[in-house]
């Protein structure tokens, strides 16, 4: 404080500074309260929903069971804000494909494309498209659905289903060629290598062998 | 001025200061004013922070893992080697980054799931409840509060759930299963034969001269390593217990004293009569295998030959056929209800059937030797041994101060200290830094030795405890220093190495040019006899291999381009054991997946679900990590900050 000013002065100053920029102040600090309070109760929101899907999750996760789909259908139509929805829907789409469900699976699985933001699931669910088109003999379709430009890790899965599309085709030297770039990012972990390695071996020819 | 706020703060003024200031606290509570500080950070991933303090008790927590799984088999140099530093890092900041996804992705665990999970855990359950004492144990056992194992729990199961979506979520179709089916399944007619190249090594063929030129351009290669001989002293109890003779009543007397120890434990032994049924089978399911065990017992108890009763009923194969007999009961070995009825039987008794995870078992107690003691002649040697070893260890202890402080306070030689303990100087044999034999098989006794007191200054070495019973103090006997060795002393290794070398580039180019041989049409048979070489025939299937060269074989035949017609298709390969492989092949037969046996399908099922299912989780980490903002202290990794762990 100024200390030009008696006490007195510098009161007389408080109160004429509050008169003018209190009202504001206050209108400030509620409205910050406001904010502060009402994202802590959207949080709590938000938690409590995913905490009852999640339970709804878990009931899908155990015994294959009546009740267990209905949890998977129930998380798909009421809890698409939460991660659990697109998840459910990844498992009900294996078990339509594992009862010859393939329109089922399918269905399933275009939803998850077409609703989650994840990235490691969006990639999950397009391979598993791209195996369920392969499968069905949809070939055109198959490398329809695994044409996505960013593929970060996921890859040599990636190529390796487009080598079985081609190969399927009677495109060799294109399978031959994913196949290829599949073994070359696949990871040095992976038990799966030699079949892979079996794959592109099978399509050799005198050339290639050179 | 703070007089004036004094005077003027007890009206509202205060009290909206007072408001002001708790906000912050009421709203985030108060720990982050005391958490942090001055810890050292690891690594960064996503400005979350590891410390010095988290990654060193993880690489502790590693290594004790390790050693406990591998034991001595472990090089101890690795564990603390850079590269194992790296992974145990690389392995917390994975934990972090997909701690952090199962936050921001939403996943969550409610109080009531995570009470429902705990309950449910077979960990904490005593006959088909949860048990609360079960449950204080166990956080007792492994030391963690309720609230942190809650929390821990709590993580793990949002985790599995995220994890789940990967693993559980795989599309096998029958024609992704059938194409790697026929490729395992494939077989392909082929012969093949080895070239050696051991008959292509010729020392006659290394002129002196090329020798010569070798030794001189690589002369700084050819040094002999130093080594030494040392005389030592070793006070050992294993010695020492050798040099004591406790009288008969001395051990007579220890018999007596330590009775206890020389039991043995009662035995029991059961046969049983198993009706199956799963631990998560229905209600009725359950309850007519109950009804049938009890018919058992019944019958059992009614004076039924249990063991006819076993062949005819146990839907244990392997007992069945014995009777049910299942030997002596080791404790441990089977279920708790299982053991508990065996206890508590008599002799020849027959307990109500017990449930365990494999369905019902009616249990017999066929023979029960109860504990004894053993008698004195039976265990007499062994309790000498303890007695000599007992001693022994009191007299280690007396004599270790007396001889760390002799070869210490007399560093010049190891004689005092030998006549005043009675202990025979030693002497070894040749070792050198890396190697030795007998007391030197120890690193830390050579590195004693290689030491600069005992080394240049030639002094007594500090007792080196060899292991916890075993004391060691050296001196330096004989030094063989490393010196240029001469050309006589190495060039016929010089001529056999680059006698080897050759032959590896000319099997090579022999073996093409038998390739072009056969391809220009010469036979494969009339070639092979020409060379003197065989011709084996080459197992059908890629799974076949036997053996390492059995399985580069089998890759080199089943990465050849199948044979058009009737024409076989000739190659050749280098072999990693240096040998030449020439092979034909005849025909490639298509697998017929419908020949397939149930466990080939069923191998092929399981690969392509781990890898469009634990692999794409693999490959979700890899792409958190690739996205991650990542700062790592390398001086943290490479440099020795763990010194003192």
């Amino acid at each position: 404080m100024d200390p030009r000013y008696s006490e007195d002065e510098q009161v007389e100053q408080l109160k004429s500074w509050w008169k003018k920029n209190g009202p504001s102040l206050i209108i400030g600090v509620v409205l910050g309260l406001g904010i502060v309070i009402g994202w802590q109760g959207w949080g709590v929101y938000t938690a409590s929903r995913a905490e009852e899907a999640s339970s709804l999750y878990q009931l899908l996760l155990g015994v294959q069971s009546e009740s267990a789909l209905e949890a998977g259908d129930r998380l798909i139509k009421e809890f698409t804000d939460t991660p659990y929805a697109a998840k459910a829907a990844l498992l009900l789409a294996a078990a339509a494909v594992k009862r010859g469900d393939a329109a089922d699976g399918r269905q399933h699985l275009n939803w998850v494309l077409e609703n989650s933001e994840e990235s490691g699931t969006l990639h999950a669910a397009r391979l598993h498209l791209g195996q369920l088109e392969l499968g069905e003999g949809n070939i055109d379709d198959a490398l329809a659905v695994l044409k996505v430009g960013e593929r970060s890790a996921f890859e040599s899965h990636y190529r390796e289903l487009e080598g079985d599309a081609y190969s399927l085709k009677g495109d060799s030297a294109s399978a031959r060629t994913a196949y290829q770039e599949s073994l070359a990012v696949i990871a040095s972990d992976s038990p799966y290598r030699g079949f892979l390695e079996a794959k592109l071996a099978d399509l050799a020819t005198i050339e290639t062998a050179q | 001025m703070l007089t004036t706020i004094k005077e003027k703060a007890t009206g509202w003024v205060a009290w909206a200061i007072v408001i002001l200031i708790t906000i912050p606290f009421a709203l985030w509570g108060i720990q982050s004013y005391f958490e942090g500080g001055t810890n050292v950070v690891v690594a960064e991933v996503d400005g979350d922070e590891i410390t010095l303090g988290i990654y060193q008790s993880a690489l502790a927590d590693k290594r004790r893992a390790v050693l406990e799984a591998y034991g001595s088999r472990i090089d101890p140099a690795l564990l603390s080697s850079e590269q194992f530093r790296r992974a145990v890092l690389d392995e917390l900041i994975d934990d972090r980054l997909i701690t952090q996804a199962v936050r921001s992705s939403g996943y969550r665990v409610g109080d009531k799931l995570l009470g429902a999970i705990i309950r449910s855990d077979p960990e904490f359950i005593e006959n088909g409840l949860f048990d609360q004492e079960r449950y204080a144990n166990y956080l007792y056992r492994v030391g963690t509060s309720e609230s942190q194992f809650e929390e821990l729990s709590r993580n793990r199961v949002a985790l599995d759930q995220l994890m789940s979506g990967y693993h559980l979520s795989s599309i096998t179709t029958a024609s992704a299963v059938d194409h790697l089916l026929a490729l395992l399944i494939q077989e392909r007619d082929a012969d093949y034969a080895l070239l050696p190249r051991a008959k292509f090594i010729d020392t006659g063929n290394i002129s002196d001269q090329v020798v010569d030129q070798y030794y001189q351009s690589n002369k700084e290669r050819f040094r002999s390593t130093e080594r030494m001989k040392v005389s030592y002293l070793e006070l050992s109890v294993e010695a020492l217990a050798a040099k004591e003779s406790p009288s008969e009543d001395e051990i007579k007397s220890a018999y007596k004293e330590n009775k206890a120890r020389y039991r043995a434990p009662e035995q029991r032994r059961a046969s049983h009569v198993l009706i199956q049924v799963g631990s998560e089978a229905a209600e009725d399911e359950v309850a007519a295998a109950r009804k049938r065990a009890d018919e058992i017992a019944q019958k059992a108890r009614e004076g039924g030959d249990f063991s006819a009763l076993a062949k005819q009923y146990s839907e244990d194969a392997g007992s069945a056929v014995n009777g049910g007999d299942l030997g002596v009961i080791v404790e441990g070995s089977m279920e708790k209800p299982f053991e508990e009825a065996v206890i508590s039987l008599q002799k020849e008794g027959i307990a109500d059937p017990v449930r365990t995870q494999f369905g019902f078992h009616v249990i017999k107690l066929t023979d029960l030797i109860p504990e004894r003691i053993k008698p004195y002649e039976q265990v007499r040697k062994k309790v000498a041994e303890e007695v000599k070893r007992s001693r022994a260890e009191n007299r280690f202890v007396e004599l270790a101060e007396a001889f760390r402080n002799l070869t210490y306070e007399f560093p010049d030689n190891l004689d005092t200290a030998a006549e005043a303990i009675e202990l025979e100087i030693k002497q070894s044999d040749w070792f050198t830094r890396e190697q030795g034999s007998g007391v030197t098989e120890s690193e830390a006794v050579r590195n004693a030795a290689f030491s600069q007191e005992v080394l240049n200054e030639e002094l007594n070495s500090e007792a080196i405890e060899k292991d916890m019973d075993t004391l060691i103090a050296l001196r330096r006997h004989s030094f063989d220093p490393s010196r240029q060795l001469s050309f006589d002393e190495v060039s016929s290794d010089i001529r056999q190495q680059l006698a080897l070398e050759q032959s590896g580039e000319q099997v090579i180019d022999y073996g093409k040019q038998l390739v072009d041989l056969l391809n220009k049409g010469e036979s494969w048979e009339s070639l092979l006899e020409r060379d003197e070489l065989k011709s084996l025939p080459a197992p059908a299937r890629r799974g076949d291999a036997k053996d390492a060269l059995s399985n580069e074989v089998l890759q080199t035949l089943f990465a050849a381009p199948r044979p058009e017609r009737s024409t076989p298709v000739f190659g050749g390969k280098a072999l990693i054991n240096g040998d030449y492989l020439l092979f034909q092949l005849k025909g490639v037969r298509k697998g017929d997946v419908s020949k397939a046996t149930a466990e080939e399908r069923q191998g092929v099922v399981q690969l392509l679900e781990g890898r469009f299912g634990s692999e794409l989780f693999d490959a979700y980490q890899r792409d958190l990590r690739s996205r991650a903002e990542i700062k790592i202290d390398d001086s943290a990794v490479v440099g020795e900050t763990d010194e003192g762990l």
